[in-house]
């Protein structure tokens, strides 16, 4: 079911989002008198007004997004909100796709050292930068002060540039290949396409999961045998046509 | 004068400044006397610029398609230019129109196919009727045939500009031809096929606004008087009486006469002794029949309409209609409104002529001496110039409908997309020295036929 904007964003449209919930995501929709959801209420998206239409108003303001990942949060959950925050923006901001944001990670002190390289492989980045494509990292073991430098130095960005890094991956590129062999190529072709995903994936075959749908590392994990089914095994005519179904629907 | 302020993206450093150049030179061989020419050539500058001209959008912008940034194109700066509707026109500049390079190296079949999709992506991205897809001159032809095809090249772009430029702010009308459905009678609802339609025609307004697209929008009361205030000429001014003689359902006839001269204001009287009848001269029941006869011709339609109005089932060119036989009972109007009252089983209502929401806005002192009122001077904060009171003092009841009506039409403008030309009329239409008036800046010429 979609989320209500809060009725208050018409009148007073935020500047900072908070998404998530717990102490650090109230601590910082305090500090930063901003306006804050938890990511059920993100994910399901925004509730449209009278006849289906979404006002404009309440993001128009949006500046900056406090993305707060819980331990029990996987990079590509959290991956899931950052996405889910642009669907937001492109909805409730006039300037939509081109709406500039600027994105805090704000981590658990006990996140894998891994997650913020994953975080930048899903966004099709070489690393997270505040100042390259506006996102600041920062771990809540850190000061406040670190917080700040961090906000100082953010840069905004819009979707577009999000979308052109997207475009020129190679790795959604050959998962795009893949998807569109399943729907409409032959079953060499959905072999050929499988090959080439397995071949980009190969330094960390687990960053599939920034790929696929919720939830993520058990889709992951069946998108990772069907390509092992199709390349190394040979399938049959029915199997191939059963992928078919299943393989779009894995991906996000 | 006719000026143009255009930006030119292009990341190849000696193309800029030939396209520069030769930009230049063609606005001024077509008699544009200021020029200005912004650049850019990045897709990241581009974009920043098209984000920044929302507010004063470029006139035309020169964009190569193919600007050497790995992730995005000159295709996304369009989709910026369209987003912030920060341009009016564009000129897609790309190197694969016509060159045969590409059919060498790609292949006659894959060339043909990158055209095709180059153009269509293009066009997704911007409004066709404003985005040119030019090709640059091939980098294998010779230096001179290359500047010679890019100049003519530029002076073709010069005159669609000329020629597309006049409809870039429209408001005009427009007859809309729609189908509706007629009421069967009563015994005949349930028969197969008792349901019939007939083809109307209803007014609506085609309009577009700076580099918005265009849309139509269904007729609203105040339009046709916007409409009439954006084709006066310059210097030309409208006062708020005659302003609502063009647009008349507003009035409210049975508020005047409590004035403070002799005779009792008599507006029906008024009429037919314009009409040449010995009104004084009748006796009441005389007076009476008249009037009958004068409303008999339009008063079934007029219940008929103001049934379906208090339904809340007035169809638009129903709206219109209502209007126009209002408009020519003129001040019988108050009379078959009293009658319809009567026939509603409302003699308890107040009398009026249907009005809109206007009358919100309209005082409710109903002892205001409307004709003195009426010559009064509009005060330019609002208010307006009162002799009697020997001040600036508040609106006449016409002026205030007047500017009631002009609000709500801003109202409608911004609910349907028209924000900025909401705000266009807010900054550029006053009332002033008893009279609305229009000063448009320069460039801002409507289309309004």
């Amino acid at each position: 079911m979609p989320t209500a904007i809060p009725q208050s964003w018409e009148l007073f449209p935020p500047h900072s989002l908070v998404i998530g919930s717990g102490p650090m995501a109230r601590a910082l929709t305090l500090i930063f008198d901003a306006a804050t959801l938890d990511y059920p209420s993100i994910m399901a998206g925004p509730e449209p007004g009278d006849g289906g239409v979404f006002s404009k108003k309440p993001l128009d303001e949006l500046t900056h997004v406090f993305l707060v990942a819980d331990l029990k949060m996987s990079a590509s959950d959290h991956l899931s909100g950052f996405e889910e925050v642009w669907k937001w923006v492109e909805k409730l901001s006039p300037a939509g796709d081109c709406h500039q944001l600027a994105f805090i990670h704000v981590l658990p002190s006990g996140a894998p050292s891994g997650f913020e390289s994953s975080l930048a492989s899903g966004m099709a980045l070489d690393f997270l930068d505040p100042v390259s494509n506006a996102n600041g990292v920062w771990r809540s073991a850190e000061s406040l002060s670190d917080l700040l430098l961090v906000l100082g130095k953010l840069v905004p960005k819009d979707l577009v540039f999000f979308n052109g890094r997207r475009r020129a991956d190679k790795r959604r590129i050959a998962l795009a290949a893949l998807k569109m062999a399943a729907i409409s190529g032959s079953a060499s072709e959905m072999i050929a396409a499988a090959t080439e995903v397995r071949k980009v994936f190969e330094d960390n075959e687990y960053d599939l999961d920034l790929f696929c749908s919720q939830p993520c590392h058990p889709t992951g994990n069946r998108l990772r045998t069907t390509l092992r089914l199709l390349v190394t095994t040979g399938v049959t005519q029915e199997v191939t046509e059963a992928l078919r179904g299943e393989i779009p629907s894995l991906l996000r | 004068m006719k000026s143009i302020r255009m930006l030119i993206v292009e990341d190849e450093a000696d193309l800029l400044a030939l396209l520069k150049k030769t930009y230049r030179e063609v606005f001024i061989a077509q008699g544009y006397t200021s020029i200005t020419i912004e650049t850019a050539s990045t897709v990241e500058e581009a974009r920043d610029l098209a984000r920044q001209a929302q507010a004063h959008p470029y006139d035309l912008v020169s964009l190569d398609v193919n600007l050497g940034d790995a992730d995005l194109s000159g295709l996304d700066v369009l989709a910026s230019l369209k987003r912030f509707q920060s341009a009016w026109m564009v000129s897609l500049l790309t190197g694969v129109e016509t060159d045969a390079s590409i059919d060498t190296i790609m292949g006659a079949e894959e060339g043909d196919r990158l055209r095709k999709s180059l153009r269509s992506a293009a066009y997704r991205k911007f409004p066709a009727e404003r985005l040119l897809v030019v090709e640059k001159p091939s980098r294998f032809l010779p230096q001179e045939e290359a500047q010679t095809l890019l100049h003519n090249r530029i002076e073709q772009i010069a005159l669609v500009f000329g020629e597309v430029g006049r409809l870039r702010y429209i408001f005009r009308p427009i007859e809309v031809k729609s189908l509706e459905r007629v009421k069967a009678a009563k015994e005949d609802k349930n028969k197969k096929g008792a349901r019939k339609f007939i083809e109307t025609t209803s007014l609506h307004w085609q309009i577009r606004f700076d580099c918005g697209d265009i849309r139509t929008l269904p007729h609203k009361t105040g339009f046709k008087t916007l409409h009439h205030i954006l084709s006066m000429e310059r210097g030309e001014s409208l006062n708020p009486e005659a302003a609502l003689f063009l647009e008349p359902k507003n009035e409210k006839p049975d508020q005047a006469g409590s004035g403070d001269a002799g005779e009792v204001e008599d507006p029906v009287r008024d009429y037919f002794v314009s009409k040449g009848v010995p009104w004084n001269e009748m006796s009441e029941e005389a007076q009476e029949n008249l009037i009958r006869v004068a409303l008999a011709h339009r008063f079934t339609r007029y219940v008929e309409l103001r049934e379906l109005e208090e339904e809340e089932d007035l169809s638009a060119n129903e709206e219109e209609e209502l209007a126009v036989i209002v408009s020519e009972l003129g001040p019988l109007a108050s009379i078959a409104e009293k009658q319809y009252s009567r026939m509603s089983g409302a003699n308890d209502l107040p009398v009026e002529v249907p009005t809109d929401e206007s009358e919100e806005n309209a005082p409710e002192d109903s002892s205001v001496d409307i004709p003195k009122m009426a010559q009064n001077d509009l005060h330019p904060q609002g208010g307006n110039y009162t002799s009697r009171q020997g001040g600036w003092g508040e609106d006449s009841p016409t002026a205030m409908a007047f500017r009631a009506r002009m609000s709500r039409c801003r109202d409608c403008l911004r609910e349907n997309g028209f924000a900025a030309f909401a705000a266009h009329l807010e900054a550029y239409l006053s009332s002033t020295s008893g009279a609305w008036s229009y000063h448009p800046p320069s460039g801002v010429e409507w289309t309004i036929s």
